[in-house]
């Protein structure tokens, strides 16, 4: 994996990656970030607003070679005997963290297992790192790691136990696979309780488990399905932060199979979404937007115009369009320069309405599902 | 003072180039019969039978020289066997032994797959690079290494004890077939028994019912009797071949040179059981998958 300069540039790097891939114009990053709808209509905003949101992202452009395809499928069809649960999936991803977004019984854990060679294809052809599917299937699974959705372990084993036996069953030597496993299994936070009973543990620690089996043998993707599933909040956002740290800073990919739209939002940098086994959305998550900036549309009365012009002249992007004034804000800084702003013009101007332009993925998986 | 990244760390080491991928299911599977007390002590008292038998062939040769002083002709009525020590002798523990094989069959191999079935683990199994076959090889060498360590080693040591006291050329040329025929046969036992056993272990869920759904197909229990009335019924030797562990025993005489008992050669016996491993794999094939569907 090519090196970058940032910490945080390496997720970024990877979207960018996953942008061209789309053949979307690096030139104008919003044509990317807009897919549904311009922040604003005028170009030169729209534009700016592009560089500010994306950051070092596309400055990056020139030294950032594109990796090769994490997977690729094409007109993938899978059936379930009769039943088709993949119509012709097109897919085309690069390293990074995606996750893949559906309502149930939309073929995500299908498309899993299909990943990992476990179902025969119906139709199409599916690689994963440049391997057929169909043929390399053990050559794949030897570099990849899942976390199954439903509870599962090997039974009379603890967890130092059934997590070297993942690891030897992958090829490890019996003395790396213990190695690895009290290793693993501090670093998901099971260390204390890794000699413990598993009938002992709760839905959290199991989860944990379950990372630490398939993360045994140190692989280059991650297949997780429903990773937070059953999970308290703490113990869903150590989870996540688990994830965030595997896939952001350790060159492992991840594919986030859930239905739960903030883990997606919160870890991933390429978003998939299925409905009835077809390809409605595919898409970078906005987390340069979520990261760096929000967009706010204000309404009221008076002077919106010189509103905006001062807002301008303090550095902000604004733009009036109809009766909206839409602007964009640095996140830390929130809606205070825009009441500062007010604060300073007096009473010729009013607001009666802020809201926030932009609601993320959700609003994206909305309509993309819909 | 260092600081040392408490993030994940990627693994340095490099995974086997060409591992014996059923390998780990094997080890873990008995060294996981090993731990339990229960089994160890019942495959030590298993070895008591050979152990007897080795007592036995030790006393054999001044008994024999007992006999000869009395004039060569020493018969103690019922215990005619006491002296043999060809392949009949052998034959013999190794149907003594067949009791501890079916009992270890029993109680470690219905719940082989089935309890892997209970807890999900399938799908731990085969997320890895683990092929079906890898899956069953596992299996079935936990229970072949059952079989080999109740009957195969033991009777291949009483022949080197055998061998050992006799030093007799003409004694190596009535015996010295049967590290074969035991071999051959052992394996036959683990591939008809094993296969069975994993079968039906993939079809049920519950130890108990497994068990006895292994004792019934394999022939003990009423299918010994069923069998044993109809042959006296119809006077007709080939009822026989209704029972697995009889099939088993006729093959297992034809190797290790004894005489026929039945009207039908052995080789027909052979055959159905290579038929029935087929079925059992087939059933195998068709029931361990990595994913339930649920249409």
């Amino acid at each position: 994996m090519t090196p970058l300069a940032t910490g945080t540039g390496s997720r970024q790097g990877r979207s960018h990656d996953c942008i061209k891939a789309l053949g979307s114009p690096a030139s104008d990053p919003m044509e990317h970030f807009g897919r549904p709808g311009r922040l604003f209509p005028d170009d030169a905003l729209q534009h700016r607003a592009g560089q500010l949101l994306s950051g070092v992202l596309f400055n990056l452009e020139d030294r950032v070679a594109p990796e090769p395809y994490l997977l690729e499928t094409q007109a993938l069809t899978q059936a379930y005997g009769p039943k088709t649960v993949l119509h012709g999936l097109d897919l085309r991803l690069r390293p990074g963290a995606i996750g893949l977004l559906g309502p149930n019984g939309s073929g995500k854990s299908t498309l899993l297992r299909t990943l990992l060679g476990l179902l025969p294809l119906a139709g199409g052809t599916a690689r994963v790192f440049d391997l057929d599917v169909a043929t390399q299937d053990l050559a794949i699974r030897r570099r990849i790691g899942l976390m199954p959705e439903s509870e599962c372990m090997v039974p009379g084993m603890n967890a130092v136990e059934l997590t070297a036996y993942c690891g030897e069953l992958v090829g490890m030597a019996r003395r790396d696979a213990i190695e690895r496993a009290h290793q693993v299994l501090y670093y998901v936070g099971l260390g204390e309780s890794r000699y413990r009973d598993l009938g002992g543990y709760s839905q959290g620690m199991k989860q944990r488990l379950k990372l630490a089996q398939a993360l045994v043998h140190d692989p280059d993707l991650l297949l997780l399905d429903e990773p937070t599933a059953g999970m308290d909040p703490p113990g869903r956002e150590a989870m996540l932060e688990l994830i965030r740290d595997i896939s952001g800073n350790k060159g492992v990919s991840v594919i986030i199979s859930t239905h739960l739209l903030p883990d997606v939002e919160e870890t991933c940098g390429w978003v998939v979404v299925l409905k009835d086994g077809r390809l409605v959305e595919e898409r970078s998550v906005q987390r340069e937007l979520i990261d760096r900036g929000v967009v706010f549309d204000l309404r009221g009365r008076g002077d919106l115009a010189g509103l905006a012009e001062k807002l301008k002249a303090q550095g902000h992007l604004a733009e009036l369009v109809d009766e909206t004034l839409r602007v964009m804000l640095q996140r830390q800084e929130g809606t205070r320069p825009v009441f500062e702003a007010l604060a300073e013009m007096g009473e010729s101007v009013q607001i009666r309405h802020l809201t926030e332009a932009s609601r993320g993925i959700e609003d994206q998986f909305n309509k993309a599902i819909r | 003072m260092p600081i040392y990244d408490q993030g994940y760390q990627r693994w340095k080491g490099e995974l086997q180039r060409y591992p014996v991928r059923w390998w780990p299911i094997l080890r873990h599977g008995v060294l996981d019969i090993v731990k339990k007390r229960k089994y160890l002590i019942l495959l030590l008292l298993s070895w008591l039978g050979p152990f007897a038998r080795g007592v036995q062939l030790f006393l054999q040769r001044p008994a024999r020289d007992l006999a000869s002083s009395l004039g060569g002709n020493l018969s103690i009525p019922g215990l005619g066997g006491i002296f043999a020590d060809g392949m009949d002798f052998y034959y013999q523990v190794l149907q003594q032994q067949s009791f501890a094989v079916l009992l270890f069959v029993i109680f470690v191999g219905s719940d082989l797959v089935a309890r892997d079935r209970r807890f999900n683990a399938l799908q731990i199994y085969f997320s890895k690079p683990l092929s079906l076959n890898d899956y069953i090889l596992g299996k079935l060498g936990i229970l072949g290494s059952l079989v080999f360590f109740l009957a195969w080693l033991p009777l291949i040591l009483l022949w080197l004890f055998a061998l050992s006291l006799s030093l007799r050329a003409d004694y190596l040329q009535d015996v010295w077939m049967l590290p074969l025929a035991t071999t051959l046969y052992v394996l036959l036992m683990i591939v008809v028994m094993g296969l069975l056993m994993l079968a039906l272990s993939a079809i049920g869920r519950r130890a108990i019912f497994i068990a006895v759904s292994f004792i019934i197909i394999f022939g003990y229990g009423p299918m010994q009797g069923v069998t044993e009335i109809l042959k006296g019924i119809t006077g007709n030797d080939y009822w026989g071949l209704i029972r697995i562990s009889g099939n088993l025993g006729d093959v297992g005489r034809w190797w290790f040179g004894l005489p026929n008992m039945n009207d039908y050669h052995p080789a027909l016996s052979l055959a159905l059981l290579a038929g029935i491993c087929a079925l059992a794999y087939q059933q195998l094939r068709r029931r361990i998958r990595p994913i339930e569907v649920v249409l």
